[in-house]
């Protein structure tokens, strides 16, 4: 019998931030003043256009948004990382979410946790949470520095159902034990590929399908 | 093949600076981990205030660099250093350390080893006072051995005596010559520093004369020059089993006596701080090494070389660095003193201008002119803004004008614009002096025979042991080094004194038992 399995997409669901805020805290904390704002360009070109560029390839407004870091060095990055964990990601909790969290570990679920934000920013979250696996994106370093790309398999909301399937394959869980947590609207691929989806404190887009597929709805 | 704590079981040290940064983490971290070791006699300069007794006694009791072992040792501290902690009153600039006949006879028959730290590591000293502690003392201490039972002299100087032989230093010292090959009489060259000692003006004058003749034979500064000569001194006497130890750029603690300890303007502090002001440009070369080694690696290595010295297995020089086999660079340095001085900024309390200038991050190069926030451009805006509020004669109208109009109300605009300039001048000789190390030259020390004794030691040699050929320069910088100087180096650029640790109840006192157990 396998085990149950809980998979909970980070942002909207555990912490109120998108990696794109990180996306643009790591940005403007490069080294050149008036760089920062030039290394904000791949960022502002993946935001507005995300949902069409997601449509072309779900992967590519998370592997441009990250471009403008390219030649930013590995201890800044590190560094950089380390602050906004704790500057921000620590700072906005989503309590339900969290709750859940404890839930599920209390009923002996394996927790997963997807996020599009880099290790270096949401590496600690897994220790944190005392999750059973984290799912993140990472950063290419090269010579010790970044290249602005991201190492494959990139993690991003539009596919997360892709992830799930696969490490649940991998994992050996039924498909019948897998649950799953999302928020954004872009969440409802990982929501559909569950036996037991739920959104958590969704946003306009999500709440109106899980009311139409009859989602479980979990409020603040 | 024994440990080193065997090794030093009895033996009797005699210590020279052992109250300077390096001595006094060197000795704490040798009673606590080789407290079987027979005594340790300091040679510490009394003052009119207090005995070389009382002085040592106090430095030891107060010190941050012995809290752990007080800890440790905790009632019995004061007995246990009683037992092992004996002090003479001497100076090294004296001939034979300033030490009395009856001292001297009483030490030549039971001294196994001269381990001598004393020194001045001021970059440019005036050479009055660098001379008579650096070359004189190494002399001196030289002078006193020689007439010992036991000869053996272990001899603290610095990486960076190979001056301007830049490139791969190799752990050696050829007699008689200077780094760059010259010819070098140590008995000539003080003979010739001596009209230079007596110059009267300031020590500007004396500083520059003496520099004529460092430069000529390849050293960079009076520090390395003085260093250079006590070294090639030392060689010049083959009584002696001098065994010389050469740290780098010695910085703050990994863990001995705890994370982040350090005194004093070490090296790396004034380059710290300049990353932490508005100026956008630190000239210096990003790809050049910056070799950096905690105080306690080299505390723990000294140790090591000691019981190497007393089993005979000492090679002649050990070079105890970095820059061969884990090396950072100052565009790395600069640039995690750049993140370190954000993060610092973060904490809460910090003011908003700080925060926002702490988000201004320095780079290395050259600082070529019209490069905003340069030094030279700060240097052209304060003038314009000196030739605005204080015009001369034949200045502008408009200025003159507006001195007319404002009368004294720009006084204090005045004041602190010449304030400013002199800060700012305070901070080109500054960085004149650092040239030669972050600019001109690049430096490989080569660091093999420690690397090989430690890689001989014994398990039960494990806190002798460090390897730093796996350390992370990141973790080290932001955890250990940033910290370490805001909390220890920093309020003495500010001016303010840096806090020592409550004296013991009652506090420590020395009785000389050691001396009479010794003597027994």
């Amino acid at each position: 019998m396998s085990q149950v399995t809980a998979f909970f997409r980070v942002e909207g669901v555990l912490i109120r931030r998108t990696a794109a805020a990180c996306a643009a805290a790591l940005a403007l904390g490069q080294r050149d003043v008036l760089g920062r704002f030039a290394r904000l360009g791949p960022l502002a070109a993946a935001l507005p256009g995300a949902g069409l560029l997601g449509s072309v390839d779900a992967w590519l407004p998370d592997r441009l948004m990250w471009r403008g870091l390219a030649g930013c060095s590995e201890d800044r990055l590190v560094v950089l990382g380390e602050d906004y964990w704790t500057q921000h990601v620590e700072k906005s909790w989503n309590d339900p979410g969290l709750r859940l969290v404890e839930r599920s570990l209390q009923l002996g679920w394996r927790v997963v946790l997807l996020s599009d934000h880099p290790s270096h920013a949401i590496g600690p979250l897994q220790a944190r949470l005392g999750a059973h696996a984290l799912l993140c994106n990472h950063l290419e370093v090269e010579d010790g520095e970044a290249t602005g790309r991201l190492r494959d398999p990139v993690v991003t909301g539009r596919a997360d159902g892709t992830f799930l399937r696969a490490w649940a394959r991998d994992h050996g869980v039924a498909p019948g034990d897998i649950a799953a947590y999302g928020h954004a609207a872009e969440d409802a691929t990982l929501l559909s590929g569950a036996a037991r989806p739920c959104a958590v404190t969704p946003a306009p887009g999500l709440r109106r399908l899980a009311r139409e597929l009859d989602w479980p709805i979990v409020e603040a | 093949m024994e440990s080193i704590a065997t090794t030093l079981r009895g033996r009797h040290l005699l210590v020279t600076g052992a109250t300077g940064f390096l001595g006094k983490v060197w000795l704490s971290h040798l009673l606590r981990y080789a407290p079987d070791i027979g005594r340790v006699t300091l040679i510490v300069r009394g003052t009119r205030k207090a005995s070389a007794l009382q002085r040592a006694a106090e430095l030891l009791d107060t010190s941050p660099a012995f809290r752990p072992l007080k800890d440790h040792l905790g009632e019995d501290w004061a007995d246990f250093l009683d037992a092992r902690v004996d002090v003479v009153d001497g100076d090294v600039t004296r001939p034979r350390c300033g030490l009395d006949e009856a001292t001297i006879t009483r030490l030549a028959s039971s001294v196994d080893l001269t381990i001598h730290i004393a020194g001045l590591t001021d970059f440019q000293p005036d050479p009055r006072l660098g001379v008579p502690a650096n070359l004189d003392g190494a002399a001196h201490v030289a002078d006193l051995v020689a007439g010992f039972t036991h000869r053996r002299l272990q001899h603290v100087s610095t990486c960076f005596v190979a001056g301007l032989a830049e490139g791969r230093v190799p752990e050696r010292l050829e007699p008689g010559r200077s780094p760059l090959g010259h010819r070098v009489d140590v008995a000539e060259e003080r003979a010739a520093l001596a009209p230079i000692l007596s110059m009267q003006g300031s020590a500007d004058d004396r500083i520059e004369a003496a520099m004529v003749r460092a430069r000529r034979l390849g050293w960079p500064n009076l520090y390395t020059y003085s260093k250079g000569l006590a070294e090639l001194l030392l060689l010049e006497r083959p009584s002696l089993d001098v065994t010389i130890v050469r740290p780098s750029v010695i910085e703050c603690a990994r863990s001995w006596p705890f994370v982040g300890w350090n005194e004093g303007l070490n090296t790396s502090a004034p380059i710290m701080w300049f990353c932490g002001t508005p100026f956008l440009h630190l000239p210096a070369r990003g790809a050049h090494r910056f070799d950096i080694v905690p105080v306690d690696a080299v505390a723990r290595w000294m140790t090591v070389v000691a019981a190497l010295q007393l089993r005979g297995e000492a090679k002649r020089v050990y070079q105890l660095g970095t820059s061969d086999h884990n090396p950072a660079t100052f565009e790395r340095i600069v640039e995690l003193t750049a993140l370190g001085k954000r993060r610092h900024a973060q904490r809460p309390g910090a003011r908003p201008l700080q925060r926002a200038i702490s988000r201004l991050d320095v780079r290395p190069g050259h600082p070529a002119p019209g490069v905003p926030l340069s030094l030279d451009a700060a240097d052209r805006l304060l003038r314009f803004a000196r030739r605005l509020v204080d015009p001369s004669d034949d200045a502008p109208a408009l200025a003159r004008i507006v001195r007319t109009a404002a009368g004294d109300r720009l006084r204090r605009t005045r004041r602190e614009l010449v304030k400013q300039q002199r800060a700012l001048s305070q901070v080109r000789r500054m960085l004149d002096l650092y040239q030669p190390f972050i600019w001109d030259h690049d430096w490989e020390f080569r660091t093999d025979h420690i690397r090989a004794a430690t890689a001989a030691l014994l398990p039960e040699d494990a806190p002798f042991h460090d390897d730093l050929s796996r350390m992370d320069w990141r973790h080290y910088w932001m955890q250990v080094q940033y910290p370490g100087v805001v909390r220890w180096c920093f309020p003495i650029l500010d001016g303010v004194a840096v806090p020592e640790d409550p004296p013991s109840d009652p506090p420590l006192a020395l009785t000389g038992r050691a001396r009479l157990q010794g003597a027994a």
